[in-house]
């Protein structure tokens, strides 16, 4: 078992600390796992899969949302400038939601892909999600007669 | 340990893209061929469920002819629970068939699929064709 120190360190694949508060982290579904199945001797963790620039944003998240006395209003502007990120970290977020199991994390994230290509013509959402169009001029077109029901 | 495992790009697609409405999904086939493809696959029944049990996703087919009994088409509208006008009705595409056109039966649907038998002679009595539609993606 691990040692009952108030502090956990999440380490990532870049070698960044990140020390949070054991009542912070065992929210997560995964980490309490971890702290309950995983003979550790030390309070280091490691995140093999998330790099210290995403896991930051995770981390502000997950302060923020954990505060005492936080309103709603508070919260809801939070997360509006949150989630103003490029797609690609808004795509590395969501990798690191899903590693961490945090679904709170994750709904935030996938409704604001939603908003992003809400409405929007088939180029941007190329760009949101960094999509190189393999299509040739006449094969698009196809596909678009064939779906032109969809368009109006 | 969980977090080791490599989580493929197709599942993290899904999470946002399963939350879309049907007829969005079949503008994103347009995006690219890898698209195109996953929209086919047996993963989208998922969603199909999903779609079913939503109160504002039910539809309303309805069948009629225009004035002149010369035109015949289906229209579909939403059924909200609690709402008596209808105020979204739009036209729904026929599967293609050739005229003349005299007679159409719907026999039954499961899912939002309908068998419908079609008879493209000028009277009943001459031969039908009998067609699996779907009103959605007009196929």
């Amino acid at each position: 078992m691990m040692s009952l120190g108030k502090l956990i360190t999440l380490k990532t694949n870049d070698n960044e600390e990140f020390k949070l508060d054991k009542t912070v982290a065992v929210k997560l579904e995964i980490i309490k796992n971890i702290v309950q199945d995983v003979d550790c001797t030390s309070n280091v963790i490691p995140l093999p899969n998330i790099d210290g620039k995403t896991m930051t944003k995770v981390v502000k998240y997950w302060k923020k949302h954990s505060e005492e006395g936080v309103t709603e209003v508070q919260l809801k502007n939070f997360d509006q400038d949150f989630l103003k990120m490029s797609h690609s970290e808004l795509h590395d977020v969501h990798l690191a939601a899903k590693y961490l199991d945090d679904n709170q994390l994750k709904e935030v994230i996938i409704q604001e892909f939603l908003d992003r290509i809400k409405g929007k013509p088939i180029e941007e959402i190329r760009e949101v999600f960094g999509i190189v169009n393999d299509y040739t001029p006449e094969e698009e077109e196809e596909v678009r007669r064939e779906n032109a029901w969809a368009f109006e | 340990m969980a977090m080791g495992t490599h989580i493929p790009e197709e599942e993290i697609l899904m999470d946002i893209l399963t939350k879309l409405p049907v007829k969005s999904l079949f503008r994103l086939k347009c995006v690219s061929k890898s698209w195109k493809t996953l929209f086919s696959k047996p993963y989208f029944k998922k969603h199909l469920n999903h779609a079913k049990n939503q109160p504002d996703s039910q539809k309303l087919l309805v069948g009629a002819f225009s004035s002149g009994k010369t035109d015949f088409n289906f229209y579909c509208t939403s059924l909200p629970p609690n709402r008596l006008l209808v105020n979204d009705i739009h036209k729904v595409f026929w599967p293609s068939i050739s005229e003349p056109f005299s007679g159409c039966k719907v026999y039954c649907c499961c899912d939002a699929l309908f068998l419908i038998e079609i008879w493209t002679g000028l009277s009943r009595d001459e031969p039908s064709i009998i067609l699996l539609w779907n009103p959605t993606t007009s196929e």
